[in-house]
């Protein structure tokens, strides 16, 4: 027979699709508003009048502070509260709309359907996720406006400083994106909704858990390293978008980690389309579409549970890591085979799988014992160094003040005791050859569980290349605070260590508001005017150069046999006095150092201010204050 | 006009289709028998482009279905167990199909919609199975397509039903030139209503002929002998099968009516006659020779 038929083109496929999804998705869409609506501009509706008549009532407030205050528990809302309650939804309904959308290609009969229309695979894929990312983007644009009409109609805004609702809800977006992107791929990959499911939390639990496992054993492992999972949350959650989308939400991030979650979303776009395009129809129902994800979830939880009881049994005896390290993955591997094969007829051919898990955990723990191919004894070029800050990680009298803070205390700086002095930099790299030779003197080395105090070292190279290393005492027959005890003697003697210790270097006297004395005969507190103020800075100053404030605690460290670090704290300090400096709230700064130290920031801050202790009566700070009778 | 060369179709280690070869000429009605897991499903998905082929090739007037919106908009498919969007009505399913094939035709689904008796208003998975497969029948139809795929469509189809679905078909064939491919077990229904038949058996086709000719070319004859003739006096007949009871002797056997009759006579028995044969005795017949036998199965 001969008859002419125009099919619908590409763009017509796609804008059908996206349609009849979002039409289908309608009561979804209104659900995630529902939610989002009350848990957000709802409460702020019912709380705003509450925070208003509150502050209201304070007579001692300007009204100015008074609109302050409330704006401030405004922007807490939107900015910190508003946000972890939207993103959970969100997240949530990623999963739901997920299943919704793509639960189709996991059904035979369904596929029958789908797959027989006269619909591409391209548009039938692109038209739904647009679908569901406009399922998930609408309740949160409304969601936001909403708030910001409630504010407005309260003549309340965000305060100045406190981070953008909008960069906020954007970012929720983009994460947003990205799992719901990560779930539509994993849909792709699979044959079953329970196995996207499964797969889905075990990247997204597993993956973060591997990093972590990997980092802890690499710190009890390798002299040098140490890494701060809250300080690395970037590459613990790099693959894994749920865990990821609460610290892309609240915390700063660099340009490279919006890169990161923009090239992975698009990544997974892209491979899920090209995927799907080459996914045969009648893997639905069967466990993996792609056998490449069940084999590299697989490989991912089996390193986590065996390198996770392999610490659980080495934290309760010391030689119990290896042991736990083949029961914990071998368990886990079984559990994992069981249930994405519902269970064990294919478990004698995922053994090769097995073998490739023990292969590379061999050279991982291989490479770590010999030095991880020089790593634990590089050390930088003296000549090559512009600046190395230091935490030394010791005890101390008293903690001074090193932190800044936003107008919303979110943290700006830390100081960091810096070097810059060629000669200074060369006893700091001497100091951490010394520190090395310890370690090296255990060679090849075993998992500790042990900790003690150490070193972190951070050297920022002439070619702008950084270099850091922190070294823990990590063994019992170690004692790293007494080989570094002629270091830390050195170090007090330097002039530019003493400068870079405390932020009192760094500030203006008009910024100092008040001093307490704490004192065995009970506190006392005084405002400072300016004279007093800048003579007390110059006084506190004069000691740190002396070393006789907030000196180093030279306390005999042992360790018990429980492996906790003990000793009696008996360093230099005047007992019946602890300074302590309260600073005025939004500072701005004034001095270039700190410029300097808060790098672009233009905006008000705040420093925590912790104790002084003065180490005797010959302190600078004593005379004062005895002249001026606050003692 | 569909064109299968060389098809291949694997599950796994499993081949369901192995290098099948026929051609369906256009505005015919093909009934597709064979054995159980012979690939009759198999070969209209893939004939549907939901499966890609693993070898070989399928074209529908030329062009491959896979991937094929421009193709497919002209091919619909029934499956043995047809798939409704979740809580859905009818009229959601024709609101559905409206979009996105080309040639739907509302007043056709009105008029489908008359004629068999169900309720465009009714959520379909309440419907029975019989009244789910008129749902995606009138779904099919109304789409308008030049190739319709059914499986298994008798399957929960009253006889009313089937003769309504028959008249249907008829129909649209005559009218618009449709062609029609059925998969069924159902050979009775299909001896109604087909001009071609193609039998599968493990992954092969068997033949593919028109009904008239394969009516023609296998006959079944009774016949009577005193004495009984030795079994190689039938050996100038292509006997399919062969049943004797005492001096009583039925065959099928492949060619002409009188061809065979006057081979028979020629064996002087006591009486020799031919009887009419249904497709289903075609089909025990031809798969008893491909050894699909009940009495090979059973031992």
């Amino acid at each position: 027979m001969t008859s002419t038929t125009s099919s619908l083109s590409g763009p017509a496929q796609f804008g059908r699709t996206y349609a009849w999804a979002l039409r289908k998705n309608a009561g979804m869409t209104a659900l995630i508003a529902l939610l989002l609506f009350l848990a957000n501009p709802l409460v702020l509706l019912v709380s705003l009048p509450g925070w208003i008549s509150e502050n209201a009532a304070r007579e001692v407030m300007s009204q100015a502070d008074r609109m302050r205050a409330v704006e401030t528990a405004y922007t807490n809302f939107v900015t910190k509260i508003a946000p972890m309650l939207a993103l959970a939804v969100l997240l949530l309904f990623c999963l739901v709309l997920c299943v919704g959308l793509f639960g189709y290609m996991q059904k035979k009969r369904s596929v029958d359907l789908f797959h027989a229309l006269p619909v591409g695979r391209v548009p039938m894929l692109t038209g739904r996720w647009c679908a569901g990312m406009t399922a998930l983007l609408l309740p949160l644009l409304a969601d936001y406006a909403a708030m910001g009409i409630v504010g407005a109609a309260y003549g309340v805004s965000v305060t100045q400083g406190a981070r953008s609702p909008l960069a906020q809800m954007l970012w929720m977006l983009l994460m947003c994106a990205a799992a719901f992107t990560f779930c539509m791929f994993m849909a792709v990959c699979t044959g079953t909704t329970l196995d996207a499911m499964l797969s889905i939390l075990g990247v997204n639990g597993g993956y973060p858990l591997l990093i972590l496992c990997v980092y802890t054993v690499a710190g009890m492992l390798l002299p040098g390293f140490a890494a701060e999972p809250a300080e690395h949350l970037a590459v613990l959650t790099a693959f894994a978008p749920f865990a990821a989308a609460f610290p892309a939400v609240f915390q700063q991030h660099t340009v490279w980690f919006l890169l990161w979650w923009i090239l992975l979303t698009a990544a997974l776009l892209i491979g899920s389309v090209l995927l799907y395009r080459r996914r045969r129809s009648e893997t639905a129902e069967d466990n993996f579409a792609f056998p490449i994800p069940k084999i590299l979830i697989r490989l991912i939880l089996t390193a986590v549970g065996g390198l996770g009881f392999g610490l659980i049994l080495s934290s309760m005896r010391g030689t119990g890591f290896l042991v736990g390290v083949i029961a914990g993955s071998l368990a886990t591997h079984l559990i994992v085979e069981a249930v994405y094969s519902r269970g064990f007829q294919r478990l004698k051919k995922s053994f090769a799988w097995y073998g490739v898990f023990a292969v590379l955990f061999v050279v991982f723990y291989g490479a770590l014992c010999t030095g991880l191919f020089g790593y634990d004894m590089r050390v930088p070029d003296p000549s090559q160094v512009e600046s190395v800050s230091i935490d030394p990680n010791s005890s101390w009298t008293g903690n001074g003040s090193q932190i800044i803070y936003d107008e919303n205390y979110r943290r700006l700086a830390v100081l960091a005791p810096t070097i810059r002095e060629q000669g200074n930099i060369r006893t700091v790299v001497g100091a951490q050859r010394s520190v090395i030779a310890e370690f090296r003197a255990r060679y090849p080395y075993r998992l500790k569980t042990i900790r003690g105090r150490g070193l972190s070292l951070f050297y920022r190279m002439k070619d702008g290349r950084t270099f850091s290393r922190t070294y823990r005492q990590y063994s019992a027959d170690m004692d790293l605070e007494k080989t570094l005890d002629p270091f830390y003697g050195k170090l007090s003697g330097m002039r530019e260590y003493a400068e870079t210790r405390d932020l009192i270097f760094y500030v203006a006297p008009e910024d100092l508001a008040r001093i307490t004395m704490n004192q065995k005969n009970g506190d006392r507190s005084l405002p400072l005017d300016g004279a007093v103020a800048k003579r007390l800075q110059q006084a506190l100053q004069q000691d740190f150069l002396d070393g006789k404030v907030n000196a180093r605690v030279t306390k005999e460290v042992s360790v018990s046999l429980a492996g906790e670090v003990v000793g009696a704290a008996s360093g230099p300090a005047l007992e019946d006095l602890t300074v302590q400096l309260e600073f005025r709230q939004n500072l701005t700064a004034k001095t270039d150092r700190m410029k300097a130290l808060l790098g672009g920031y233009r905006g008000r801050f705040n420093i925590q201010s912790g104790p002084y202790q003065l180490t005797d009566r010959s302190a600078a700070t004593w005379k004062l204050l005895e002249e001026l009778k606050y003692v | 006009m569909i064109e299968v060369k060389a098809l291949t179709k694997k599950f796994g280690e499993k081949t369901a289709l192995d290098r099948v070869s026929f051609t369906i000429g256009g505005g015919s009605v093909f009934g597709l028998v064979g054995s159980n897991g012979a690939g009759k499903s198999t070969f209209l998905r893939t004939a549907a482009g939901v499966y890609f082929p693993d070898g070989g090739q399928i074209l529908i007037d030329g062009e491959a279905p896979f991937e094929n919106a421009a193709v497919k908009s002209r091919v619909c498919l029934i499956p043995d167990y047809p798939y409704f969007l979740p809580q859905a009505t009818l009229l959601d399913m024709a609101k559905f199909y409206s979009g996105i094939y080309p040639r739907w035709d509302g007043e056709r689904f009105d008029e489908l919609c008359g004629l068999f008796p169900i309720k465009k208003e009714e959520r379909i998975a309440n419907f029975s199975k019989g009244m789910q497969r008129q749902a995606a029948l009138v779904c099919a139809f109304a789409a308008c397509p030049d190739y319709l795929l059914m499986d298994e469509i008798f399957d929960g189809l009253d006889p009313v039903m089937r003769q309504l679905l028959k008249r249907v078909v008829s129909d649209r064939v005559a009218a618009d030139g449709m062609t029609v491919i059925i998969a069924s077990h159902n050979l009775r229904e299909l001896e109604d209503l087909c001009d071609h038949v193609g039998l599968f058996h493990r992954g092969g086709i068997l033949f593919e002929k028109d009904i008239d000719a394969l009516r023609l070319g296998v006959c079944k004859v009774q016949a009577a002998f005193k004495p009984m003739p030795d079994e190689s006096a039938f050996s100038g007949l292509e006997v399919l099968s062969r049943e004797t009871h005492g001096s009583l002797v039925n065959l099928v056997v492949r060619g002409g009516r009188e061809q065979v009759l006057e081979k028979l006579n020629s064996l002087h028995p006591v009486f020799a006659e031919a009887l009419p044969l249904t497709l289903e005795e075609v089909f025990i017949s031809e798969m008893e020779v491909a050894g699909y036998d009940i009495n090979n199965i059973l031992s």
